[in-house]
């Protein structure tokens, strides 16, 4: 019964990753009208089949927006799990095999950054790198780094004494051939969990630095940003924060369904 | 005092319904001590908890008589059961490192039924826990009151357990392979725990392994099962010296030659 | 005992490592302090005067020490932008993020443990399987558009209260509470259904350990069982997760002051960001930082009182 629940979870979590996922792409390269475009005549327009999410404040196409909103947002979290998860499990790999002081070390620092939350640590990196996309992507990265280099050491340490691993340093493996075409595959169900929490946690965070202002900044779009904008006309105009925000939802819901289908069953 | 009469138990869930026990039956008097015994998976198990109505919801007793005292156990409502669980009918475990709450004290866990069964102030059960302590052989009474499980070794905590059902002094124990898990010198000062206890307090056992060694040394009447169903049943040295059934004759080959020609047992079949 | 010094020694270490970290990071600024104060059309003279004045010149551990001595004794410096002493702005709105972080944590724990309880109880059945979507659907909604939600709801629809009519706890502990309550809830929420979740796949792991089975043979009912056995052992690894929340309701709160234009910290902090003004940030960070450790020590000091296993490794 628990099963089939999170079959279904992942199957609904899978096809919802999918959809987002495309129209994220789609947003990095087409907007059905330029989302920088304004109309008085639009102002506030209402959700119609030409608009389908309704106008903003200034007349601008607010599905155009979310559309290229969702781009930036997808760019930041892809370039943010290449650094963060790149590193991080580069360094979980070589500090569980190999274990030693560089692991103790790791893991100590590990812990002290643990006491940072984590927007917190991204907002020291702003203040002292400044705003942008590109900003936003490092600091977000580096402060990403601990947490994979955390999950994939754990599972490291168990697997580097299972009896596969060492049949294959018996038989003369190389420790970066068992590392990385023995271990690495065997450990992809949690590393592929981890990476999609992770890019929920890219978005949620790119949201909410945008939305303080000190994210991604204009031309960029973010859809932290618009929902900023927005929250003023919450009365005036409902859509012009409903929209985006339900948009974002559903990224975050689609990520998180399928993690939890993939990763360590809790039942 | 026990009586079980065609008690079948089964899992509804799965196609085709399994049985895991089939007619078994089962008497026992005031202060017997009478074994099961069995490979694993043979139901033993599943009878005794289905006797302390522990079953997991699974599993289902599909028909039979359970008489307990003269009260019919398999019409007991759940608060029915609460009053016979640890006041009528006690139970102790095989894993006695994990049949103990990690989180509380030896003395707060010997004491529980004390505290559920009867109205007893916490001196008075305070003093009965000591007095238990020191009659099923744990060191330092007042020490080991405030201990927790993990500071003590397995010997000890199966002990601990052993005094923890015995002190509402109930008239039947049901002991599922209380020795398994312990090394051998252990086992044999748990099993001679077991009789004294037997014997002062007049608690019934019943007394269920794998092992006939262990069954040889402590009871008198013995049931063998196999595959969920009784296939002999007598006294310890009628089924050891005639074994009837040809799957006795078999948990009799498996223990070891030495002891069998030291004991005077059986050929291997 | 042992237990207790070790934690201890551990904290005071942790303190002065993030110290010395964040003092670091404000060294590392592209232009030193003394260019961000001057601004970039002093001369090459009046920059050298001022740091010295400033005590740039002399050596980073040095600086450090001091830095740490007045940090401790209450001098943070002074802000870059208001000119004014930078504990004097942090003494203002400490209490504010501070009522915030302790009514989201004290709101966490009264929705999480019992529904957490009775989703692992229930677990499988439709209560649990509603609960867990819900649960799914609120760990999606970005923090500051849950507070946008919330406004929405109680602030525009129900009027409980007047979105952005903030009153200073100067004027009234109760209406200030009252206003609060409101941004605590949109940064419990999230932290609520990840900690049902926990509590969930912990109640249902003991449920199916030997000592609740034993705890049935005594004779316990099941709301004994559930709360005199399982209850304690279920919520130890919920205490560490509760632990990291703090760093998490903490942070939180800095995007759901903006959302409910409360003057806390997390506005201050944003605020000194896009001003460049460093001693703020720097004073700010450290002081959340060392915070977060203090309360994961008492964190840790409590799993120890739980949990007697832990005495001894």
């Amino acid at each position: 019964m628990e099963k089939g629940f999170y079959r279904y979870n992942m199957v609904v979590g899978g096809i919802l990753a999918g959809v987002m996922t495309v129209f994220m792409l789609v947003g990095l390269f087409y907007t059905p009208y330029d989302p920088e475009t304004m109309d008085p005549f639009l102002k506030f327009a209402h959700a119609s089949l030409a608009h389908p999410f309704g106008c903003d404040q200034f007349g601008r196409d607010i599905f155009s927006r979310v559309l290229q909103g969702s781009g930036t947002t997808f760019l930041v979290a892809v370039g943010t799990l290449a650094i963060g998860a790149g590193t991080g499990t580069f360094l979980g790999l070589a500090t569980g095999y190999f274990g030693g002081w560089p692991d103790e070390a790791i893991m100590r620092f590990n812990d002290l950054i643990v006491a940072f939350p984590s927007i917190l640590l991204a907002l020291i990196s702003i203040s002292l790198l400044g705003p942008g996309k590109y900003n936003v992507i490092l600091a977000l990265g580096i402060v990403f780094i601990p947490s994979f280099a955390r999950i994939v050491r754990s599972e490291v340490i168990v697997h580097k004494d299972m009896d596969y691993v060492k049949s294959a340093r018996l038989m003369g493996v190389g420790h970066m051939r068992i590392l990385f075409v023995h271990i690495l595959p065997n450990i992809k169900g949690t590393l592929f969990s981890a990476l999609a929490i992770g890019f929920n946690n890219a978005v949620l965070s790119e949201a909410g630095m945008s939305y303080l202002g000190i994210g991604v900044q204009p031309p960029d779009a973010s859809i932290g940003r618009m929902m900023s904008e927005g929250q003023a006309y919450i009365f005036t105009a409902p859509w012009s924060i409903l929209f985006p925000g339900v948009v974002m939802i559903l990224m975050v819901l689609g990520f998180g369904l399928l993690s939890d289908g993939c990763g360590d069953r809790d039942a | 005092m026990l009586e079980i009469e065609g008690l079948s138990i089964g899992f509804r869930d799965v196609e085709p319904p399994l049985e895991v026990v089939r007619d078994f039956s089962l008497t026992m008097e005031p202060g017997e001590i009478v074994g099961v015994v069995g490979e694993s998976g043979s139901g033993k198990t599943m009878t005794a908890l289905a006797l302390m109505g522990l079953l997991k919801s699974r599993a289902r007793i599909t028909s039979g008589r359970m008489m307990f005292e003269g009260r019919d156990l398999l019409t007991l409502s759940r608060k029915g059961w609460e009053e016979v669980r640890g006041k009528e009918i006690s139970m102790i475990f095989q894993e006695p490192m994990t049949s103990l709450d990690p989180l509380l004290t030896i003395g707060r866990q010997m004491e529980e039924s004390l505290r559920l069964h009867t109205d007893l102030d916490r001196r008075e059960r305070k003093r009965r826990v000591l007095d238990m302590m020191e009659q099923v052989g744990l060191p330092q009474p007042e020490k080991l009151y405030g201990c927790y499980p993990h500071q003590l070794s397995g010997g000890m905590r199966q002990r601990v357990m052993i005094g923890a059902a015995l002190i509402t002094n109930t008239r039947l124990m049901v002991a599922d392979e209380p020795t398994t898990a312990l090394d051998v010198t252990i086992q044999a000062q748990i099993l001679a725990l077991l009789k004294k206890m037997n014997q002062e307090h007049g608690t019934a056992i019943l007394f269920i392994s794998h092992d006939l060694r262990v069954i040889r040394s402590i009871c008198s009447r013995v049931v063998v099962m196999y595959r969920g169903e009784a296939v002999e049943m007598g006294s310890v040295e009628e089924v050891l010296s005639s074994p009837q059934a040809d799957h006795t004759k078999q948990l009799i080959a498996a223990i070891p030659d030495r002891e069998n020609r030291l004991r005077g047992g059986k050929e291997r079949s | 005992m042992k237990y207790l010094i070790k934690k201890i020694g551990t904290l005071i270490i942790t303190l002065l490592i993030i110290s010395l970290l964040s003092f670091l990071a404000f060294q590392v600024i592209p232009g030193d302090a003394a260019l961000s104060k001057l601004g970039t059309g002093a001369t090459g003279e009046k920059r050298e005067e001022l740091r010295r004045e400033m005590g740039l010149d002399r050596p980073v551990l040095e600086r450090y020490g001091s830095w740490l001595l007045d940090f401790i004794r209450g001098d943070m410096g002074e802000s870059y932008t208001y000119s004014i002493p930078v504990s004097e702005m942090i003494k203002e709105k400490l209490p504010v993020t501070l009522a915030i972080a302790v009514m989201a944590f004290i709101c966490m724990l009264a929705v999480s443990i019992p529904l957490g309880l009775l989703a692992g109880k229930y677990s499988g059945r439709l209560p649990d399987k509603i609960l867990m979507v819900l649960d799914q659907l609120v760990m999606s909604v970005p923090g500051f558009f849950m507070g946008i939600l919330i406004t929405c709801l109680f602030g525009l629809v129900l009027h409980w209260f007047t979105p952005g009519g903030y009153v200073s706890y100067q004027e009234g502990w109760g209406p200030f509470l009252g206003y609060l309550i409101f941004p605590a809830l949109s940064i419990a929420l999230p932290k609520c259904a990840m900690g049902i979740k926990l509590l969930r796949s912990s109640v249902i792991g003991e449920l199916g350990q030997d000592y609740v089975r034993t705890a049935y043979s005594r004779g316990n009912s099941q709301r004994q069982v559930l709360f005199g056995h399982v209850l304690k052992n279920s919520l130890l690894p919920v205490v560490t997760f509760w632990a990291l929340a703090v760093a998490d309701i903490v942070a939180s709160s800095v995007i759901l002051e903006q959302v409910f234009t409360i003057p806390g910290l997390g506005t201050l902090l944003v605020q000194s960001i896009s001003n460049r003004d460093h001693p703020v940030v720097q004073a700010v960070i450290v002081l959340v930082a060392g915070l977060v450790v203090v309360i994961n020590f008492f964190v840790d000091v409590l799993y120890g009182i739980i949990d007697p296993r832990v005495e001894v490794h």
